[in-house]
């Protein structure tokens, strides 16, 4: 297995203000990482900052053994895909004007093109939807084009930030049956979420961000037997 | 009305005593030349507020040296009329490009982005308008850059240069609607007015679409100032008066809505028309103004705006 992307003591944060403190981790490929902690400890300046839309403050990543170039547009047309939390859709576009978007930086036509039915296929309901302006959209639709939009890029790695974010247990169990069939090809993903319980049956590795820090990491099975660490970080 | 109001020309042509028709073809057809002057003006505006949130103070600036441009070009180098006229957009361009430069893209990432890029435009277009001043002196020039002659439909008489002002307006404004909606430089644009952030990560460069947008506001803007300057005269100050109609059909469309800034244009230029016909000139602009306060108080994002809603 070869490593997609690396991270050496990456510190970065808002104004002044540090959030990360020092991270270092890899992610290999065709891997599915899962980043858990509770809120405020810096999961998703963790997954900004590695998209390029936080600056770094100092650390090293590399994505296919090459240093990351820097700027957001410039990492996503390398391949590194960010679902941001909120799903950040483009409101006054169509469903499929939005999932068009996420091909922005490719040029193989027909290849988009079977993508696209790919993710019609994954979420069906975005096909009934299609003409749809995504601001009349459900919570649920509106991650499911989020989650589509971000499959549209083709990366080599998709970076998921709380999937399950405001959403009923129904519509959460939908969203992940469609991360597990993402899991099953050839992409890294790394999914944030508060709590690991959903995430737990489709991560082969967790990280635990407490404080900005990592404060345990170990893979399915070290979770399972590590009730009480995870208890006295989430309060489970 | 001040000197350089195109108004005054306009209605000088309009031959008064004729019958019904004749006064709503004349009603039309200034109008519609007014109209599409003030597309032309605001569109530019409305799409750099839409894409940037910047209120651009120097956008009436940029209408000034597109009319110098084509004036210095037509009338001291002797250029053919096409020519000179290229040449006044492409000095709305470059001097939208160079705004940017050294300007703009400096301030985009400071937290107060809206307010302070209102004064450091406003300081550009103090800085422009004494330029201009210093070089080509306060003398209201004729613009060169017009067709001349008239035809009478009835008893209506229609200047070449109205049918020439639609036209160009036309032309240029469908060729940005085409840009807009139906290339992928258009949609990049569309998506950063969107959502800048979700922008960046498909990949598009908004660093670069924002300099686009104002090179595009630029020739847009120089456009309309070319065509104003054709019905009135140049003036280093012949912008103000422009931008202060643009930001009204702007705030009346809804602040960043292009596509509305462009109907509510035509249909304020069809507005003035009428209210000029039938009451007089100087009761134009001061209606319009009134609009903006009914406008503001029944409906504050505009009549094509939407009213934001913030999400967690």
């Amino acid at each position: 297995m070869s490593t997609l992307l690396s991270v050496k003591g990456l510190t970065s944060g808002y104004g002044n203000l540090q959030v990360l403190r020092e991270i270092d981790f890899e992610i290999e490929t065709g891997k599915i990482v899962a980043v858990i902690g509770p809120n405020g400890h810096g999961k998703s300046t963790l997954l900004k900052t590695i998209s390029g839309l936080l600056p770094t403050w100092s650390g090293q990543c590399s994505f296919k053994s090459e240093p990351l170039c820097s700027g957001a547009p410039e990492r996503a047309r390398k391949g590194l895909v960010l679902v941001p939390q909120g799903d950040q859709l483009f409101m006054g576009m169509s469903v499929e004007e939005n999932l068009l978007m996420g091909a922005f930086s490719r040029s193989d036509v027909g290849a988009t093109m079977e993508t696209l039915k790919e993710v019609y296929e994954l979420f069906p309901r975005l096909d009934e939807r299609r003409t749809q302006r995504a601001d009349s959209l459900s919570g649920g639709e509106r991650r499911m084009v989020g989650i589509g939009r971000g499959m549209m890029s083709n990366g080599d790695l998709m970076m998921i930030d709380e999937p399950s974010l405001g959403l009923a247990p129904l519509i959460i169990e939908q969203i992940y049956d469609a991360l597990g069939k993402l899991a099953k090809g050839d992409r890294s993903i790394i999914v944030v979420e508060e709590n690991p319980s959903r995430v737990a049956s489709v991560a082969s590795h967790f990280y635990l961000l407490d404080g900005g820090k990592f404060a345990w990491s170990g893979d399915a099975k070290e979770l399972s037997a590590s009730g009480d660490v995870l208890k006295t970080y989430l309060g489970g | 009305m001040p000197k350089n109001s195109p108004h005054l020309v306009m209605f000088s042509k309009h031959i008064s005593g004729g019958e019904e028709m004749d006064a709503i073809l004349q009603i039309m057809i200034t109008g519609l030349t007014l109209g599409s002057m003030y597309a032309l003006a605001s569109v530019g505006l409305a799409l750099t507020f839409g894409t940037m949130g910047m209120f651009n103070m120097a956008h009436g600036l940029f209408m000034t040296i597109g009319a110098y441009g084509s004036y210095a070009a037509a009338e001291l180098w002797g250029f053919p009329l096409p020519l000179a006229l290229l040449v006044g957009l492409l000095a709305g361009g470059i001097v939208g490009a160079a705004m940017h430069i050294a300007i703009v893209s400096h301030m985009l990432h400071r937290e107060d982005f809206t307010t302070t890029i209102m004064v450091a435009t406003a300081g550009v277009a103090i800085l422009l308008q004494d330029l201009i001043l210093k070089q080509f002196g306060a003398y209201p020039f004729k613009q060169p850059v017009q067709v001349e002659g008239l035809m009478l439909i009835g008893n209506t008489a229609i200047t070449y240069q109205s049918i020439a002002i639609v036209l160009f307006a036309g032309i240029l404004i469908g060729t940005l609607g085409w840009l807009l909606t139906k290339t992928r430089f258009g949609l990049a644009i569309r998506a950063t007015a969107m959502n800048q952030d979700a922008a960046k990560l498909m990949g598009v460069k908004t660093e670069l679409t924002y300099l686009q947008v104002l090179v595009i506001a630029g020739v847009m803007a120089a456009a309309a100032g070319i065509l104003i300057s054709s019905l009135a005269s140049l003036s280093p100050g012949m912008g103000a008066n422009p931008l202060i109609r643009a930001f009204v059909i702007c705030v009346v469309a809804g602040l960043g809505s292009v596509t509305g800034a462009g109907f509510t244009a035509i249909s304020l230029g069809l507005m003035e028309a009428a209210i000029g016909y039938y009451f007089g000139v100087r009761y134009g602009f001061p209606v319009m103004l009134g609009l903006v306060i009914i406008v503001l108080i029944f409906r504050p994002a505009g009549l094509f705006g939407k009213q934001g809603v913030v999400r967690a």
